[in-house]
């Protein structure tokens, strides 16, 4: 969408347009599986804090004042969603969700087992960083937000998420040298 | 900081830039965006599109409204992904794969002939089907000659089917495009034959209800003696006449072929009593599809000695709790057989995660009481109809939902499908009072399937194959 359209689509279906909502569900809802995912680390949980954030966004709509904050504020609806339900499974342990994330890398259909173990040593790097953290570096690299939009969506200066970005990147280096 | 420092995490920005977009788009999938924005807008009615505007457009939105507002079950039995969870309850455990014995086509299987609602392709949208409990002869209801003496079929949306007492006649619902009164959709009730002929509606003359009423009808209860159905009835265009209509089932009366029992309310059917005496009633309110439960007294019911005064209305559920109704949960509350008690599930009013029992009440007055633990998201309480058992779901550890049958003084808890993977939930009772019919999910495609599970132990039946969202599913007495 461009930027007048979004406007005009984001008015309306903050004024209680259904067509335009499903517009803008079409332009954002993989990017929110996206980052709910590798947030939560779970496709389940990832679909359903995808699922709840839909119901606040169709709520909350209205109270968005910059169309551009669009995506970044969808994106973060999304990401706490997911932050919120992995809280809720009290039961699902961070070495459980690795098992998970284990399972569903041994069953797609990556063509080399070395660059699957590589991706599950990554994921599973990036499971000892704080939601909040997984959720920035999601943002960065599997969405490719700058820091000025995250910042946006996370309530953090372009600086913060740059210095916070390269604090979790510390960490996940440290984990994989660890492997 | 060092060089090797700085390279090291130079290539790791350059992995998480390969690999991380790869890693989320596993979690991507298809979706229908517009059924993603219906659903958000039916949970969280605003901007003028009332209840009756809902309802108007589809039958099928009242499901989804309900569907939305229990949303933690619906996410346990794998509702479609359509529908938003504003509580959704994440599983806990690693399901196991279904087994070939659940699966497999043996055990209990009863007498009778089952309705569902199930989407129909040719339709493209919900439409009634029959099949006997065997799991053979599937097909969908199509009227042999309509009220033209034409062959014809229910061409649009078609629901809420419910057999009489003897299981020979169906009633359902349908709605069809514009009218007398003008462009929009407009449901209608029919009652036929189990082989489709001997179509008439009801109302009676209510051939265009449009015109001649403007009001909507769908059929929620039969009279223990076949001649009057219940009929859940609105008007988009004026509320007071919204309320419980009560009609005959037999054509030829012109004059008062319906009174208009409650008025003015949103009123759901649930079931005449035994004697036919009473009706039992949900009065919900806005888009949420749940309200106290009510009981309205029919003292002088009959049509042939004019229209007759409706009786006292009074509350049966305890204040401050909350009674749901829904094509996909199915019956919320139950009569005993001999008439004396109701049985309900009810929810607290004021939380979100919906905590529930299930509740027995004398009808003739005294407090509920409750005869089962709270659990969240409780949908159903149905009375066996040979007055032992109550079955209701509650949610199990991994989230989903098993089947529960409990004696009415609340002792003997049976628990049915415990084994039963991810879950199962919202049954109706087999007329002869041996198994409960019920929608499971065996997968985790989101998709559901019918089952009997029979109260003894026997294995579960699987009793469908096509994947879908099955609602409004019933147990009628007759063979086809």
């Amino acid at each position: 969408m461009d930027a007048e359209v979004r406007t005009d689509v984001v008015a309306s279906a903050a004024g209680g347009d259904e067509v335009a909502f499903a517009r803008i569900v079409a332009a954002h809802h993989d990017d929110m599986v996206r980052v709910a995912y590798l947030v939560a680390g779970d496709v389940d949980i990832a679909h359903e804090a995808v699922q709840s954030a839909w119901s606040i966004a169709w709520k909350k709509l209205g109270t968005l004042r910059d169309p551009d904050r669009l995506r970044p504020w969808l994106v973060s609806v999304a990401a706490n969603e997911a932050r919120q339900l992995l809280r809720r499974a009290r039961r699902r342990t961070t070495y459980e969700l690795a098992i998970d994330l284990a399972t569903e890398a041994g069953t797609s259909p990556h063509a080399d087992d070395d660059a699957r173990e590589a991706s599950l040593d990554l994921l599973a790097a990036l499971q000892g960083l704080d939601a909040r953290d997984r959720a920035i570096v999601a943002m960065r690299y599997a969405l490719g937000m700058t820091s000025a939009e995250i910042g946006k969506a996370m309530r953090l200066s372009p600086p913060g998420v740059r210095s916070r970005l390269a604090r979790s990147l510390d960490r996940v280096r440290k984990e994989l040298s660890d492997v | 900081m060092s060089d090797e420092w700085s390279d090291a995490m130079d290539a790791l920005e350059g992995r998480l830039a390969r690999e991380l977009p790869a890693l989320a788009e596993r979690a991507v999938t298809s979706i229908d965006a517009m059924a993603i924005a219906r659903a958000a807008a039916i949970a969280h009615p605003r901007g003028g599109k009332g209840p009756r505007g809902v309802h108007r457009f589809t039958l099928a939105a009242a499901v989804l409204v309900a569907a939305a507002a229990l949303a933690g079950l619906a996410v346990a039995l794998g509702q479609p992904s359509n529908v938003i969870s504003p509580t959704p309850k994440p599983s806990s455990v690693q399901k196991p794969t279904p087994t070939a014995e659940v699966l497999a086509p043996f055990g209990y299987g009863g007498a009778g002939t089952i309705a569902f609602v199930r989407p129909d392709p040719a339709v493209g949208d919900n439409a009634v089907w029959l099949i006997n409990p065997s799991g053979s002869g599937e097909a969908r209801f199509r009227v042999r000659t309509d009220w033209t003496g034409h062959p014809a079929t229910f061409s649009g949306v078609s629901c809420c089917a419910i057999f009489s007492p003897d299981g020979k006649r169906v009633a359902l619902a349908y709605a069809q495009e514009g009218g007398a009164a003008g462009p929009g959709m407009w449901t209608e009730t029919r009652i036929l034959n189990l082989d489709g002929s001997d179509y008439a509606s009801v109302p009676d003359f209510c051939g265009a209800c449009d015109s001649t009423s403007q009001l909507n009808y769908v059929p929620r209860a039969w009279s223990p003696d076949g001649k009057l159905l219940a009929l859940e009835a609105w008007s988009d265009a004026d509320p007071s006449k919204d309320g419980i209509n009560v009609s005959p089932t037999t054509t030829g009366n012109t004059t008062d072929w319906a009174t208009h029992v409650t008025g003015n309310h949103r009123d759901v059917p649930i079931a005449f009593s035994p004697d036919g005496t009473q009706l039992l009633f949900v009065r919900i309110s806005g888009n949420d599809r749940n309200g106290p439960l009510m009981v309205v007294d029919l003292p002088d019911i009959g049509f042939s000695q004019g229209r007759p005064t409706p009786g006292s209305v009074h509350q049966i559920s305890p204040d401050g709790v909350l009674v749901s109704v829904s094509g996909y949960f199915g019956g919320p509350a139950s009569w005993s057989s001999d008439g004396s008690r109701v049985a309900f599930a009810a929810a607290l009013a004021s939380t979100t995660d919906h905590p529930s029992r299930v509740f027995v009440v004398d009808t003739n007055g005294g407090s509920a009481r409750s005869i089962t633990s709270v659990e969240n998201w409780i949908t159903t309480a149905q009375w066996s109809p040979d007055g032992t058992w109550i079955a209701f779901d509650e949610p199990s550890d991994s989230g989903a939902h098993d089947l529960v049958i409990v004696r009415p003084d609340g002792s003997g808890t049976k628990e049915l499908t415990t084994t039963f993977e991810p879950g199962i939930c919202c049954a109706r009772w087999s007329p002869d009072s041996h198994a409960l019919l019920a929608a499971g999910t065996v997968t985790h495609d989101k998709e559901s399937y019918l089952f009997i599970v029979p109260i003894n132990g026997d294995p579960v039946r699987q009793v469908t194959t096509v994947p879908a969202l099955y609602e409004d599913f019933s147990w009628g007495p007759a063979s086809r």
